[in-house]
């Protein structure tokens, strides 16, 4: 793994091997293992080391040149330098960032615990998994297999380094699972669900809950009905929810704005956007998430953003050079390559006060599916088959063979309540959301 | 912290280094042949490795300026070991003597296998006369043939100046190409020594209108592989003229009504729709997941019997084509499915150890830090007799799919398509367009309902993600008709 020491070396080298050039260098060391267990309980295991940087150089003429790389060797990096400067003079000419300089990348927050467990050996992961596919396969008699399921755990250290003296460096840990399992009940076709975790350490993931939880929502789903197509309720669970934030995340990147790919507008900011009960914030240091980054790709320090407020769009994600365009101070969402884009770090999405009658009668939408595909983030419809569930009077059935159907913009309107509690996901917490209306339809 | 990934083995490996830099070629066979030979010794009934090297150029104009230019260099390796039929693999990217080592070992040792046992010098693998599939085809000039960064930029930003001259309501604008340079060595313990030179190429653009409430997007590509100069010779005008007038209709399209409808698929990218609702069910790992319906069909009928459809990895250009896999094996055509019977599944090296059917030249993956899993190439159905009018005409009313979007598979089969561009059928003419369908059924009922093909078989460059990262492929198909489809949309 790279240590500070050896990023401040490595910056020393460059700087002594290039002396006028200015540059910086991001990227990460990972380390991983990962096993998965098959169908006949055999084991499928891998494991991974791999370093990826990214380089910008800044020319005298006032351009900047990038390049990824795979190495931190001096000499790999010294041509890696150069080719970057070569870059740049056919690069964008215009809004360029400036290199970033110490005194404007804030503080690195102190997170509340940083405790990661020590890895486990990969026999471990293995013994942990297999229990937990067994645990799940035996706990219905109609669940058939686990076909898809995997336990990881993974250790990385970021870095961020430039010549003006900025360095930073963050090292984490992560062990996640998923379990997906398929089943099948006498007179209906097959069906599959899943559930997930992650935790910084073996120690403290609860497989066993995984299990369960998969278990009951694949049971949950064995015997489901069809229903008419037509205009329905809709409660969106609070994962499908943040799912489908994430699918049109352009509407709060100023980037997009910038670029016109954005169904909102510089003057949308203090605009009614969604109903006055929705508030939305990107909350990297949130205590739900595992894995937090503390600063963004350009080294500056992460913090708390709202984004919505009672309904009113309140914030965008920034990195420098749409900070500088907007008149507004960076958020440390700088995603850096070859262009600059930003990214969201942890949604958080505020819990209501319930869902009330809305959850007695309504289409339930547990899990979006195939986001990639039904999702038009330049017109902002969507059109997405789900696992879910028909609520009548309390009571609710599994539906199969359905899509949803709409715009984000009506539906961020539309929403008519918000859960108590709040849902944690793997990207942010959320609580179920409630919608007036939605197209649903039910494969004949 | 404490490393994850522990590099504690014995020093006194045979000191033979890893060759500096230049393209991979005979003056690795000592070191991988000893690292084989090691693993071997070891206890492991089959070992492989994969080395890769990466030289990828990307550059995007929006709006009429440049705004990326994104060249990038990646080296690294793969191991994979076998024991019995249990497999293991661990990637780096240290292409040290070292570096292999340790992986080899990080193998070894999650295959139960003692590698510190097996220190004595002995008997290395003996690797078969290099099969080069680069120096054989003359692709070692490929990389220098291929266009610049000027150059690549000059014709984007032409492209995007004629865009906005013809693309009405226009909101935004994006034209981008990228090349990819891949050499690859691929080493096993079995005697393959194989290297080979892939070089995919794509130009793509991309136009977002608006007008009021009204919007639209349409984008389109053309790639290639193995042709050099592609992107100094593309013709990127048609495209142009395609998407235009695309985004024009559809701007002014509604959303399509909800039901069941009887279709008609175009050519090329149409063939998304047997890629994601049969390809993938018939690659063995499916098998091994037991999430394919026919994996007892060998023989069988699974499709209508005018459907006939092939994966291949040989047409001369396709983006799904290559010369050998990533297991080292030479690309072939493979029947899939015959008049509705299915022939072969698509079999790497482990799904033919495991489920014993033939290797077809088909383990294929993203990068080195990707296993080689069974993939699809360039997989398409056959031309049929039909014209494609004549399969509109035999319509009452019904759904024509222009142009499709993405779509996917799930664990039961069930699959769903974004259809990008699409008009109403009415007594057997094309009619309004539509927008917002997305296509959803099962896997094993709709190959039943493909009951008819046209003779315009075209194929379309596409990326499929999978178990082995994303990898190129090609879709294709003629004009055909689906007697019934549901159509997910807005009631």
């Amino acid at each position: 793994m790279i240590t500070h020491e050896h990023i401040s070396r490595l910056i020393e080298s460059l700087s002594k091997a290039r002396p006028n050039v200015r540059f910086d260098i991001s990227g990460d060391s990972l380390e991983s293992q990962t096993v998965k267990v098959k169908e006949n309980e055999n084991f499928e295991q891998t494991a991974s080391q791999r370093t990826s940087a990214l380089l910008r150089v800044w020319t005298p003429a006032g351009r900047i040149g990038v390049v990824q790389v795979t190495s931190l060797d001096h000499k790999q990096l010294l041509s890696a330098l150069d080719v970057a400067a070569e870059a740049a003079s056919l690069g964008p000419a215009e809004d360029l960032p400036s290199i970033p300089l110490p005194a404007d990348a804030g503080t690195l927050p102190e997170l509340n615990s940083t405790s990661a467990g020590q890895p486990v050996s990969i026999e471990e992961l293995g013994t942990n998994l297999l229990a937990a596919v067994r645990q799940l396969r035996q706990s219905h008699p109609d669940i058939s297999g686990v076909p898809y399921n995997a336990l990881s755990q993974r250790r990385a250290q970021r870095f961020y380094a430039n010549t003006e003296g900025l360095i930073r460096e963050q090292n984490g840990a992560v062990v996640s699972t998923y379990l997906y399992a398929r089943g099948q009940s006498e007179g209906h076709k097959p069906r599959a669900a899943g559930h997930w975790g992650e935790e910084r350490s073996m120690q403290s993931l609860d497989l066993s809950a995984v299990a369960k939880t998969a278990s009951e929502l694949l049971v949950s789903h064995l015997k489901p009905i069809k229903i008419s197509s037509g205009q329905y309720p809709v409660i969106f669970s609070g994962r499908a929810f943040l799912d489908l934030l994430g699918a049109f995340s352009n509407l709060f990147s100023a980037q997009n704005i910038l670029d016109r790919q954005s169904l909102h507008t510089k003057d949308s900011l203090g605009q009614q956007i969604a109903a006055s009960l929705l508030n939305v914030a990107d909350d990297p240091l949130h205590p739900a998430n595992v894995s937090p980054d503390l600063f963004d790709g350009e080294g500056t320090a992460v913090r708390k953003l709202s984004l919505i407020e009672n309904g009113v769009l309140t914030g965008l994600w920034h990195h420098s050079v749409s900070a500088k365009t907007f008149g507004v101070p960076k958020t440390g969402h700088a995603n850096v390559g070859a262009k600059m884009t930003v990214r969201p770090w942890f949604w958080n999405v505020s819990a209501g006060q319930g869902l009330g009658d809305a959850a007695r009668d309504c289409v339930w939408i547990d899990d979006l599916e195939a986001l990639h595909a039904g999702v038009n983030s330049l017109q902002g419809s969507f059109s997405l088959p789900f696992l879910g569930y028909r609520i009548v009077n309390g009571r609710k059935e599994s539906l199969e063979g359905v899509t949803v159907a709409g715009d984000i913009l009506s539906v961020l309107k539309n929403i008519t309540a918000l859960d108590s509690s709040c849902e944690r996901a793997s990207g942010g917490v959320c609580p179920a959301v409630a919608v007036s209306a939605l197209s649903i339809t039910c494969e004949a | 912290m404490r490393p994850l990934l522990q590099r504690d083995f014995e020093s006194g490996f045979s000191n033979i280094k890893a060759p500096a830099d230049g393209p991979f070629n005979e003056a690795w066979r000592p070191l991988l042949s000893l690292i084989l030979g090691h693993a071997r010794r070891s206890g492991a009934d089959f070992a492989e490795i994969f080395l890769e090297r990466r030289n990828t150029l990307r550059v995007t104009t929006e709006n009429g300026k440049v705004t990326a230019v994104a060249p990038s260099f990646s080296l690294g390796a793969g191991v994979r070991c076998f024991k019995g039929l249990q497999d293991v693999y661990v990637s780096t990217n240290d292409l040290s003597q070292s570096g292999l080592r340790w992986a080899v070992d990080q193998a070894l040792g999650m295959l139960g296998c003692s590698a510190r046992m097996s220190h004595s010098m002995g008997r290395d693998v003996q690797l078969e006369p290099l099969r080069d599939f680069a120096a054989a085809r003359g692709k070692d000039n490929w990389l220098a043939q291929t266009a610049g960064v000027g150059e690549i930029s000059e014709r984007l930003l032409s492209q995007s100046s004629v865009l906005r001259k013809k693309v009405g309501h226009l909101q935004s604008d994006q034209t981008s190409a990228f090349r990819d340079w891949q050499e690859v060595l691929v080493a096993a313990s079995d005697g393959v020594f194989a290297r080979d030179i892939r070089l995919h190429q794509l130009s793509r653009l991309g136009v977002n209108c608006a007008d009021g409430a009204d919007r639209s997007s349409m984008h389109e590509q053309r790639a290639s592989t193995g042709l050099p100069d592609f992107l100094k010779t593309v013709d990127m005008n048609p495209v142009i003229d395609e998407i235009s007038t695309s985004a024009g209709i559809m701007l002014r399209a509604d959303y399509v009504t909800a039901g069941q409808y009887p279709l008609v698929m175009a050519n090329r990218f149409g063939g998304v729709i047997f890629h994601e609702a049969c390809g993938h069910l018939l690659e063995t790992t499916q098998i091994e997941r037991k999430t394919t319906p026919f994996a007892e069909s060998l023989g069988l009928p699974i499709a209508h019997e005018n459907l006939t459809a092939w994966d291949e990895g040989i047409t001369e250009g396709a983006f799904g084509s290559t010369d050998m896999d990533d297991e080292g094996m030479p690309a072939q055509s493979t029947l899939l499915i015959e008049n509705g019977i299915l022939r072969n599944f698509i079999a790497d090296r482990a799904g033919s150890m495991r489920f014993g059917h033939p290797r077809t030249g088909s383990g294929r993956r993203q990068n080195f830090s990707f296993a080689a899993a069974s993939r699809m190439r360039n997989t398409f159905i056959a031309p049929g007799k039909h014209t494609p009018d004549e399969l509109i005409q035999g319509v009452e009313r019904g759904l024509y799919c222009k142009k499709m979007g993405g779509g996917s598979v799930g664990a039961t089969g069930e699959f769903n398509f974004a259809v990008g561009e699409a008009y109403l059928i009415e007594k057997g003419k094309l009619g309004k367009p539509v927008k917002g369908a997305t296509l959803i059924g099962t896997a094993a009922e709709i190959m039943k309902k493909i009951s008819a093909c046209a003779n315009d078989i075209e194929l379309a460059p596409g990326f499929c993600g999978s178990v082995s990262g994303t990898i190129y492929t090609t879709v294709g198909q003629p004009h055909l008709k689906v007697d019934n489809i549901t159509v997910g949309g807005r009631s």
